[in-house]
């Protein structure tokens, strides 16, 4: 289970339709190194981040789940 | 017959074990340690199949998994399996082959008609004339396919048992030439586990058909010796027969073993294939390379062999392949073929080389023994039908692309050729290794790993013995270090009789050219593709590698073009006047040789392990009385309970009557449970469910929808109020999981200052849901607690013993009857089910299943989530805008809900339908549409997500999302059928009861 | 009290008891199921010595391993989670123990032994069977007795358990999912020889002895 990771939920009072709805639905799909969440779904049941390069697949960091991305060659941490 | 090709002496073939099998129809002998392949060839079988396409006679062109000619169908009855290759079948007594594509037989076969009508089948010839009109594709297909006649799969199950395994290791060796034994032999002293895998049934790859010495041995002798060596190592698995099929992402690679194929069908026990599936620290790719033909006119006449393979037979099995032999070659290699072709003898009529001058080791050995070198020349024409029986040779030219002078015809009935070799790179270019192309070797190399990896041998280019087995021994020590041990490459071992120093001083010409116009110069022989169809696609604009393939079908039979593939693209690379790199290649896929589905199964196959079955406490109670069982999920629940004689609408109409006119139990163990606990509990379920829950009080629980952040609704369920800071909540039997999943990942992600906890407890607890106006009377029969409606009212659960067995008795309902659930510890359960049963004989009680209870709540319109939503529904939609809290601060959902789509007025909303005539039930998943009639596409505005025939109402009930529904009600729709339009009448969603009289009282 | 004759551990239709084998040791696999072993998940913010006092035993730090102590094992189950596993019949006392210990703490204590059952799996070809359908590294150099792993056989979910050895495995399975994985597990070891063992002997928990505390 992976999804784009480091996404503040908005203040659902005063978002707009549009940023809400940005964070609802716009993910990015980016070539390279990508900050994703997963959950460990069959061992310790916790969500933790992962910098994952979608290419080669190789796995450059792991991190918890309430730590700021690292800073990466070929991607920018985000937090 | 006799063996009249095998020599009396050499090989590794043992001559005094006799081994009987069968090919087409006849009977012949072989002995221990032959291929299908060397047998036959032994016994002067040179015709083994036709061709795909043209159905031209073909011989055995290779000695192992590139073969693309010797496709058997091996074995008879469920047992046969196609498609096989002669080259790998082992010989083993009673073995049954029969050749394909071709009808009657290889010797007579009329398809062969295709050959002489050739000049209208070209390249592309079914995809143009066979795609229009597209329905008659069809057609066409089944008299394509019959008289292509690959093989044929069984039309019974499979009687074998296969087998799949994981296994780690710290250096996974791929191949057990020298380089991979050097490898693993390195690897393995320092003590890490390793694994080495080669197709082959003996270690040895190119050692067991050359003659060359290793310290002072035989190659076949060391390759034994070092085997021994390492099976004698405890963290070394040797795994002979397995083939490394599949190299992906974290050295993850998939195996294939084949355990009893090679054994008589009596000797035979236990798993038939194992698929390994393999975690590897560091992986050695030790996967040689294959010999590659030449392109020249008539190439796939029978009797036409790579030159290896023909050295492969008569070294390694003393079969002689031919009698008088032609070698044709562009490099050295073949050179040491022929001089072996010749000691094993056979007659080398002559060497004809494209080179002008060659001039190499063996080149010198070959001349000083008398055999003539025919240089700068070219093979022009190969003449016999079904067996090789004359060549015409002429002088090349020297830019390479014309034939001159006389034409010398040279008699022979075997033709050794070499048009260079391709490292085996499938594995490399699957771990995602980019392969590069070398000028000098005229191929492509498997380039920089991108993995824990590393290339040794063949594999690297590496083509001397002395490099392989040196470049071995330092990949494992190396690969051994990296994986944390103390590991030493060792002294290379001497070698002595000379294999030169692999140097192959090729010259690639990669269409031979001919003085014959139309002679057929084939680079693919399976897919019958010559470097005229690829000149064809090339004109007609195909010339990108990915079409080209597509269009020519090159490489796409079942040896995935491991002989044809860099042939086809030097040739198109220079029909398109470019270096071959810049043409680049196809993907090279899993699998490198095909897998046999059962394989890939293992044990996971038939009604018991295809899939996890989930069963509920009471599961074989309700096999013992007939229960029709669906699919939830993973979970078999009863459909109904079939009485003898009944059919399935008969058990859900008497099922549905039962239970509002007595009682009726229905096993409800299977929805799903989830114990909340922690001081912010009652916080966290009201920032989950759409309405309040920290106004519940405990003793009492609430019926809840939950939200994702869009608004659409995502599960459902009732949830209790165990204790102040403690909840039993309960979810879809499907959704389960998901909801579990979701509440983790909003406590762990979002809502870090929760303090709840979530534990599953959904078979924990088994539930029995009791139903009907007699439901109270029952089970007052079997507990002391108080069932009135005063003392237990609706919506409140409480604790007490139900026949003895300490329980949580719930009053809830998805009936719409007056009802109970009780929960009580899952082993206990089957006691209280049968307990039930005992106690309501007296009034009629009868277990009902799942598709009873979809009627009764469809009669009272209660929803069930994923069936009368979509993923696309809000709680508004369905028309319970009374579950949405307008008082809470936030909840999942609520600022969604507020999105200006959500709050569109033209949405799909449920209503209820009723169709003009009573007895219509629509199919589910019925569209609805304002104009029936009209040509497609045709309009919609909703679909029926639900449909019965409701004995309790006399009629059929549907519900279904409609565009603005909750407006329209008394409107009439229509619904488009196959065969005709159904008419129905929007209503309420609720059917029966509609003040709720039932259900509270 | 209940009457314990109306109690069936989830594998009670396969009557496993007539299928005991008299002799397991030719055996490749031998398999077993553990009734009613006695099992209570514990997630938040635990106290470990007051567990420890109050139960027998400690709660694991390091990940994926197995504390044991006065008749009970404690699983590591992921950072903040355990698995007390323990004699049949104990788990109400043990749940009412770490209650009472942990009161006012923020915990989850939950009683799941109905929830699942325990299929004990042993003998040489113990690890080679578990292997077809787990992705674990099970070789001694990697996985060992006293250590444990949330996984999966197949598509079912597990707790394994390496007893000792020998090896010795007990595989917690969620109950509705036991008679599949007993079914798979019987078929993946057949062709090597599969044998039933009977149960072994368990001792009654006890809880330990208050002591005044000393500081």
């Amino acid at each position: 289970m992976a999804a784009q990771a480091h996404i503040a939920r908005p203040d659902p009072h005063t978002a707009s339709d549009k940023e809400w709805g940005e964070y609802l639905f716009m993910r990015k799909n980016p070539k390279g190194v990508h900050f994703e969440r997963w959950f460990h779904a069959n061992g310790c049941r916790k969500w933790f981040h992962m910098a994952r390069h979608t290419v080669s697949h190789e796995i450059l960091a792991i991190y918890g789940i309430t730590e700021p991305a690292p800073k990466l060659d070929g991607g920018e941490g985000t937090s | 017959m006799t063996q009249a090709f095998r020599n009396a002496d050499g090989g590794l073939i043992d001559r005094g074990t006799r081994i009987n099998f069968t090919y087409d129809g006849q009977r012949y002998q072989g002995n221990a340690g032959d291929t299908l392949a060397s047998a036959l060839l032994a016994n002067g079988v040179r015709l083994v199949g036709r061709s795909f396409k043209y159905h031209r006679p073909r011989g055995i062109v290779g000695s192992g998994a590139e073969e693309p000619n010797a496709l058997i169908q091996l074995g008879e009855g469920a047992l046969t399996e196609p498609n096989t290759r002669a080259t790998q079948i082992e010989l083993f007594e009673g073995l049954v082959a029969n050749s394909q594509n071709a009808w009657p037989g290889v010797g007579f076969d009329i398809g062969g008609i295709n050959n002489i009508v050739s000049k209208v089948i070209p390249a592309g010839f079914y995809y143009k004339t066979f795609m229009w009109p597209a329905k008659s594709w069809m057609l066409y297909e089944k008299f394509i396919r019959g008289a292509a006649g690959l093989g044929k799969a069984p039309t019974e199950p499979d009687p074998d048992i296969y087998e799949k395994r994981r296994v780690h290791c710290d250096v996974l060796v791929v191949g057990a030439g020298p380089a991979g034994l050097a490898a693993a032999r390195a690897a393995g002293a320092s003590g890490a586990r390793i694994i080495l895998a080669d197709e082959q049934s003996g270690f040895g790859g190119s050692l067991l058909s050359s003659k060359a010495t290793v310290d002072g041995k035989s190659g076949a002798q060391w390759a034994a010796d070092v085997t021994q060596e390492l099976a004698g190592q405890e963290e070394v698995r040797l795994l002979p027969r397995t083939t490394v099929t599949g190299y992906y992402d974290h050295n993850f690679l998939v195996a294939v073993e084949r355990i009893t194929d090679h054994l008589p069908f009596a000797d035979r026990k236990g798993p038939r294939q194992r698929v390994w599936k393999i975690r590897a620290k560091q992986v050695i790719l030790a996967t040689g390379a294959i010999e590659r033909p030449l392109v020249f006119a008539e190439n796939d006449r029978p009797g036409v062999m790579l030159a290896d393979a023909a050295k492969t037979y008569v070294n390694r099995f003393g079969a002689r392949p031919g009698s008088r032999a032609v070698v044709f070659t562009n490099n050295d290699s073949a050179y040491r073929a022929a001089i072996d072709a010749a000691d094993g003898g056979i007659h080398v009529v002559a060497i004809v080389d494209l080179r002008a001058k060659p001039e190499g080791t063996f080149v010198r050995q070959a001349r000083d023994r008398g055999i003539e070198v025919i240089a700068n020349s070219a093979i022009t024409a190969v003449k016999g039908a079904k067996q090789v029986s004359e060549v015409d040779v002429m002088t090349l030219s020297d830019d390479g692309t014309s034939v001159s002078g006389g034409r010398r015809s040279l008699d022979c009935d075997l033709v050794m050729m070499s048009g260079g070799w391709n490292p085996t790179v499938h594995l490399a270019s699957q771990s995602g290794a980019k392969t590069v192309w070398d000028d000098t070797l005229a191929t492509f190399l498997p380039g920089e790993p991108k993995q824990a990896q590393r290339n040794v041998g063949g594999v690297a280019g590496q083509f001397g013995l002395a490099a392989c087995l040196e470049s071995g021994a330092s990949a494992g020590a190396g690969a051994a270090l990296d994986a944390g041990f103390d590991a030493q490459a060792g002294k290379t071992p001497a070698i002595e009789a000379g294999e030169g120093d692999g140097e192959l001083n090729l010259r690639p010409i990669w269409t031979v050219p001919s003085d014959r116009k139309g002679a057929k110069r084939f680079h693919d022989f399976q897919n019958d593709v010559t470097a005229a169809d690829i000149a064809l696609a090339h004109r007609e604009n195909y010339a990108s590698v990915e079409h080209f393939k597509r269009y020519t079908t090159t490489g796409m039979g079942t040896d995935q073009g491991k002989t044809s593939n860099v042939n086809g693209l030097a040739i198109l690379a220079e029909l398109r006047n470019e270096p071959v790199p810049s043409v680049g290649h196809t993907t090279f896929r899993p699998f490198y040789t095909a897998v046999t589905v059962g394989a890939l199964a293992g044990n996971d196959t038939g009604p018991q392990l295809l899939d996890p079955v989930r069963k509920t406490a009471m599961h074989t109670w309700h096999e013992a009385h007939g229960a029709h069982f669906e699919d939830v999920g993973a979970w078999k629940r009863p459909y109904c309970y079939l009485r003898e004689g009944e059919s399935v609408k008969q058990a859900v109409d008497r099922e549905t009557l039962a239970t509002r006119t007595s009682v009726a139990i229905l096993d409800a163990s299977t929805l799903g449970k989830i114990d909340i606990q922690g001081p912010d509990a009652a916080e966290f379920l009201d920032r989950i469910y759409t309405n309040m829950f920290s106004s519940l009080k405990v003793g009492s629980c609430r019926y809840g929808f939950m939200c994702k952040d869009d608004g659409m609704v995502f599960d459902d369920g009732v949830t209790a109020r165990i204790g102040e800071n403690r909840f039993l909540m309960s979810t879809t039997t499907g959704g389960a999981p998901n909801v579990l999943n979701w509440l983790e990942e909003w406590l762990q992600t979002e809502w870090t200052d929760l303090e709840v906890y979530c534990t599953s407890v959904t078979t924990q607890w088994a539930a029995i849901a009791i139903a009907g106006p007699n439901s109270r009377r029952l089970l007052s029969e079997l507990t002391n607690v108080d069932l009135s409606n005063d003392a237990f009212p609706f919506m409140t659960w409480q604790d007490g013993d139900v026949a003895g067995i300490p329980s949580r008795i719930f009053r809830i309902s998805f009936s719409g009857e007056t009802g109970f659930e009780v929960q009580c510890p899952a082993s206990y359960a089957m006691a209280l089910w049968r307990a039930l049963m005992t106690a309501g004989e007296k009034f009629n009680i009868m277990p009902y299943g799942t598709e009873a209870m979809h009627v009764l709540r469809a009669e009272k319109g209660f929803v069930i989530v994923g069936q009368d939503t979509d993923g696309t529904t809000t709680p508004h939609d369905l028309g319970m805008s009374w579950i949405v809290s307008k008082k809470k601060d936030d909840f999942l959902g609520k600022r969604g809900l507020a999105r200006p789509d959500t709050l569109r007025e033209d949405r799909k909303q449920l209503v209820g339908l009723i169709t003009d005539d009573p007895n219509e039930v629509i199919p589910e998943g019925a569209h609805i549409s304002p104009e029936p009639h009209a040509p497609p596409p045709v309009p919609m505005e909703g679909w029926v997500s639900s449909s019965y025939y409701s004995p309790n109402c006399g009629r059929s009930i549907a519900l279904a999302l409609i565009q603005r529904g909750h407006e329209r009600m008394g409107e009439s729709v229509a619904i488009p059928l196959e065969d005709k339009v159904v008419r129905a009448k929007i209503v309420s969603s609720v059917f029966f009861d509609e003040e709720g009289e039932r259900l509270r009282g | 009290m209940v009457e314990t004759y109306l109690r069936q551990s989830p594998l009670a239709h396969r009557a496993l008891d007539a299928q005991v084998s008299d002799n397991t040791a030719d055996a490749a696999l031998v398999l077993t199921e553990r009734r009613f072993l006695a099992k209570v998940n514990i997630r938040g913010k635990v106290d470990g010595d007051a567990v420890k006092a109050a139960i027998g035993v400690a709660l694991p730090s390091e990940a994926n391993t197995v504390m044991e102590g006065n008749n009970l094992c404690a699983l590591w189950l992921g950072p903040s989670e355990w698995l007390i596993v323990g004699p049949p019949n104990a788990e109400k006392n043990i749940e009412e123990a770490l209650n009472e210990v942990l009161a006012g703490a923020s915990v989850g204590i939950v009683d799941v032994t109905e929830g699942r059952t325990t299929i004990s799996v042993s003998g040489p070809m113990a690890r080679d069977v578990i292997a077809m359908g787990c992705p674990l590294d099970l070789h001694p150099r990697v996985f060992s007795p006293g250590q444990c792993a949330q996984s999966f056989i197949s598509r079912s979910p597990i707790l394994l358990h390496q007893v000792d050895d020998s090896p010795s495995f007990d595989i917690h399975i969620e109950r509705s999912q036991s008679d599949y994985l007993w079914t798979w597990l019987e078929t993946g070891g057949a062709p090597y020889g599969v044998a039933v063992a009977g149960e072994p002997e368990t001792t009654n928990w006890r809880r330990p002895a208050r002591r005044k505390a000393t500081s």
